[in-house]
């Protein structure tokens, strides 16, 4: 079994008594994996995300990270970790090389790394810039350098990509996988929309009103939304159609030319076409529903 | 351990870097000798005979009572609050407890950039009040403020005590920015404070309240009342400590970082 990078173990939160916020979430992140912290606005994502950080107290809250318990092991547990937390945080009067000196010295890392983390982040041209006067992506990209500094085994990110127009959010994305692929970086990136997860994640995590609800790798998740999905056909005859599939499928007769049938693997369907067109039916149409992520998505956040 | 908080100081005083923290210094300790020196100038028939004795040590003591009164802890309001807000407005507090520092590492070391905000003030204040004299003298030698040698220890020990009286609302002030996200709240409190202390200034227990310390280290004569020293010194040190152990205590265990 893999390492896990951070794992919890019935995670509970509550600001006020009797409002729970986090209900028996139970985390299990691998090592080396981008995994992708899906759920609605005020799902409890960013919640939990300050739980790991230790930035919200809860006495024992199950949270072990690279095997150490948070918060005993904060500050061990914080040295490997790098974070972005919303909106970026930055000190706007400053430049951005003074706000990498600032981290520089709360991570102890030596200040060539501040001239290297600004080239990976491609922010080399702005550095003596003043923070204020960048761009809504250079500032998330700051963001991401700060979290880089002490060269992190873990990097949790809250919504990186929040606000950012279709280039920056290509351009963070790139980043996240390139320090996943080529830096062996295991990242926890959280975010509301599942068009971005798919694109970006190995694992993932859906939590809606504080619950997980599923956890699983990319794959599980695409097999799962498999099982969701069904054929639609559209043959010349429904009866004789029910007739022949009917035992291996199930048939919904959907109009005079139209059926669904449940399947489970992509296979199912030359499968189907075979056995309709060896009993004579002609088909003229087949296609698969039901199968996108969103959809999917909403099912599972609204079951 | 000592290093890293050492590194970590020079980072929040990388913060305060181009705040408005560092004018606002140069600006309230250049207010008061500045009106001092256009009040001495117009009013000479009023002030020249209060200025025959001990020049020097007069015109420290027309400076400072406003300054230990009224200047100082309008001042220590309002840097403290503006310090406390740099991570607050930018929303950095987040990232600087996620990053690997001790609790006490990041209560400590911006309370190490107030406390170095406050004397620095007072040793700008102490400038612009010698500044002052040699320009009311220049302008009017009736002063005669340059026929006598400048009274350094007097001045040193009205800094001195006066700083040591302003401690401890340094740091419930320091407290209270840190409790308060809303600025006003914090400055709305401070100001409350030092109000309630004016008021009741004639309390019998007033010496138990810490924003008047530094008014009573001025205007208190301690050649008269020597004992006053000892018990004022006793409680600004008491009132220190316990603000201190008490706030560090405070944030260390609230339950939401900010």
């Amino acid at each position: 079994m893999e390492q896990a990078a951070i794992e919890t173990d019935h995670l509970d939160y509550s600001f006020q008594k009797g409002d729970r916020i986090l209900n028996d979430i139970n985390l299990r992140m691998p090592q080396g994996s981008v995994y992708g912290f899906l759920g609605p606005n005020g799902a409890g994502k960013t919640t939990t995300l300050r739980l790991l950080l230790g930035l919200l107290r809860s006495e024992n809250p199950g949270i072990r990270i690279f095997g150490n318990q948070m918060p005993g092991n904060r500050i061990d547990i914080l040295r490997r970790t790098g974070s972005l937390i919303e909106q970026p945080s930055l000190y706007l009067h400053l430049t951005g090389r003074e706000n990498l000196e600032v981290f520089r010295r709360a991570y102890e890392c030596p200040a060539t790394r501040v001239g290297e983390v600004l080239r990976i982040t491609g922010l080399s041209d702005a550095a003596h810039k003043k923070t204020k006067a960048y761009s809504l992506g250079m500032k998330q990209r700051l963001a991401i350098a700060i979290a880089l500094l002490h060269d992190p085994e873990l990097l949790i990110m809250d919504e990186p990509t929040n606000g950012l127009d279709p280039n920056g959010i290509i351009e963070i994305r790139e980043l996240i996988r390139d320090l996943n692929r080529h830096q062996g970086k295991t990242v926890l990136v959280s975010s509301h929309l599942l068009a971005e997860v798919e694109k970006l994640a190995t694992h993932v995590g859906i939590i809606h009103q504080g619950k997980l609800l599923f956890q699983g790798t990319l794959a599980e998740l695409q097999s799962f939304q498999y099982r969701h999905s069904f054929l639609e056909i559209e043959v010349d005859n429904v009866v004789r159609t029910e007739q022949i599939l009917s035992g291996r499928f199930s048939v919904f007769i959907r109009g005079e030319s139209k059926v669904h049938v449940g399947h489970s693997k992509p296979a199912d369907a030359a499968l189907i076409n075979h056995m309709l067109v060896g009993g004579g039916v002609g088909v003229s149409r087949l296609c698969v529903m039901g199968n996108d992520l969103e959809r999917l998505f909403l099912d599972i956040i609204s079951a | 351990m000592k290093t890293k908080f050492f590194a970590n100081t020079t980072g929040e005083f990388i913060k305060a870097k181009r705040s408005f923290a560092l004018w606002l210094t140069i600006l309230a300790a250049l207010f008061i000798p500045a009106i001092n020196v256009v009040i001495l100038l117009e009013r000479p028939d009023m002030l020249l005979v209060k200025f025959e004795q001990t020049p020097w040590l007069t015109f420290f003591r027309f400076n400072w009572k406003n300054v230990a009164a009224v200047i100082l802890p309008m001042y220590i309001i309002l840097v403290t609050n503006l310090i406390v807000q740099i991570e607050f407005r930018n929303n950095t507090w987040k990232q600087v407890y996620a990053s690997p520092r001790s609790f006490a590492d990041i209560f400590f070391s911006k309370l190490v950039v107030i406390q170095m905000l406050v004397p620095v003030y007072i040793l700008c204040f102490d400038g612009f009040v010698i500044l002052a004299g040699l320009l009311v003298h220049s302008l009017n030698p009736s002063y005669r403020l340059m026929a006598s040698s400048i009274d350094w220890g007097s001045l040193l020990l009205i800094s001195c005590r006066v700083y040591l009286g302003c401690l401890a609302v340094s740091v419930i002030q320091y407290w209270l920015s840190l409790r308060f996200r809303n600025f006003v709240i914090a400055l709305g409190l401070g100001l409350g404070l030092w109000i309630t202390g004016i008021v009741l200034m004639d309390w019998d227990k007033i010496i138990y309240y810490p924003y008047v310390y530094s008014a009573f280290m001025f205007f208190i004569d301690f050649d008269k009342e020597p004992q006053q020293l000892v018990v004022l010194t006793i409680s600004s040190v008491t009132a220190l400590v316990l603000s201190t152990g008490i706030a560090y205590y405070d944030i260390k265990y609230r339950p939401e970082r900010p």
